[in-house]
């Protein structure tokens, strides 16, 4: 079945292509969620969150983008959204350490720094790079996802790896 | 610079620590946990945010907005600029109203 026939089956409220769309994507969208919001049960909250808004909007859904371009679109938004509330209500809270459960048991330690970093970037940029290194999405992508073209997503990727380093130096200088 | 290279193949170690990482798995009771939400009507206002955010409503409102304040003001008879001075000389006279400049003598009167 082509994507044009499923999305008309999802707009006509078909239950089991919803189920095929939930299961097809839910782990990506999982992911991507996690990987912004950085708490599983935050991450888990999204996904549905997700996967609602879509079952609710798919009438507004354009063709001109694939419909998973959209979904994480909306799990991009949903995750910001997040993110800003949380930070509205624990301004002055402590972070958690946050360990990735797909990170290489020996490389953990360092992603935990390095997710500790990524919090500190800008949006956008955290977007962009979040898709890369998460979702191994290649730039084209990131630009369909983010709606912004191709050489604005290679800016915000090269901005985020100097902001990176800078932050770990910084980080690196205080923990000899 | 002996200082920069362990301290950049550090930052390139950490950088490149999701190297390698595997996707993480959402619950499998996901849709369990997401069908009752799906039956669930949704509240008013939030159906009627969506209707009228809609491109096609949200302009087509905007246009009707324009339109009833054109209407308005080529509907409204223009108002003659001869009574309105003379309402404003009778109101500045009765109120004693005129320019008031630094040089003006100080006003002494009780």
């Amino acid at each position: 079945m082509n994507e044009k026939d499923f999305i008309e089956r999802l707009r006509n409220g078909d239950e089991s292509a919803f189920r095929a769309l939930v299961d097809a994507w839910k782990d990506r969208i999982y992911n991507t969620c996690l990987g912004l919001v950085q708490q599983g049960e935050d991450a888990e909250d999204c996904t549905q969150e997700v996967f609602i808004t879509a079952y609710r909007k798919i009438g507004q859904f354009r063709e001109e983008a694939a419909v998973g371009t959209w979904l994480y679109r909306v799990a991009v938004n949903r995750s910001l959204d997040l993110l800003r509330k949380r930070s509205r209500e624990k301004q002055h809270g402590e972070w958690i350490d946050f360990q990735h459960p797909g990170v290489q048991l020996e490389k953990k330690q360092d992603a935990a720094i390095l997710f500790r970093a990524i919090r500190q970037l800008p949006e956008n940029q955290k977007v962009a790079y979040q898709l890369q290194q998460m979702e191994n999405l290649s730039q084209r992508e990131i630009a369909a996802v983010m709606d912004i073209s191709e050489s604005a997503v290679e800016g915000l990727l090269q901005r985020a790896r100097n902001t990176l380093r800078k932050i770990l130096i910084t980080y690196l200088d205080k923990n000899k | 610079m002996d200082n920069q290279t362990p301290l950049n193949n550090r930052i390139d170690e950490i950088l490149n620590s999701l190297q390698g990482m595997q996707r993480a798995t959402a619950s499998p009771h996901l849709y369990t946990r997401i069908k009752p939400a799906l039956a669930k009507p949704e509240p008013f206002w939030i159906q009627l945010a969506r209707f009228v955010s809609r491109p096609a409503i949200a302009y087509s409102l905007s246009a009707v907005l324009v339109l009833v304040n054109i209407w308005f003001i080529l509907s409204s008879p223009p108002v003659k600029a001869e009574i309105a001075n003379e309402q404003l000389s009778t109101l500045a006279a009765e109120y004693h109203l005129s320019s008031v400049s630094l040089l003006d003598p100080p006003n002494n009167l009780p």
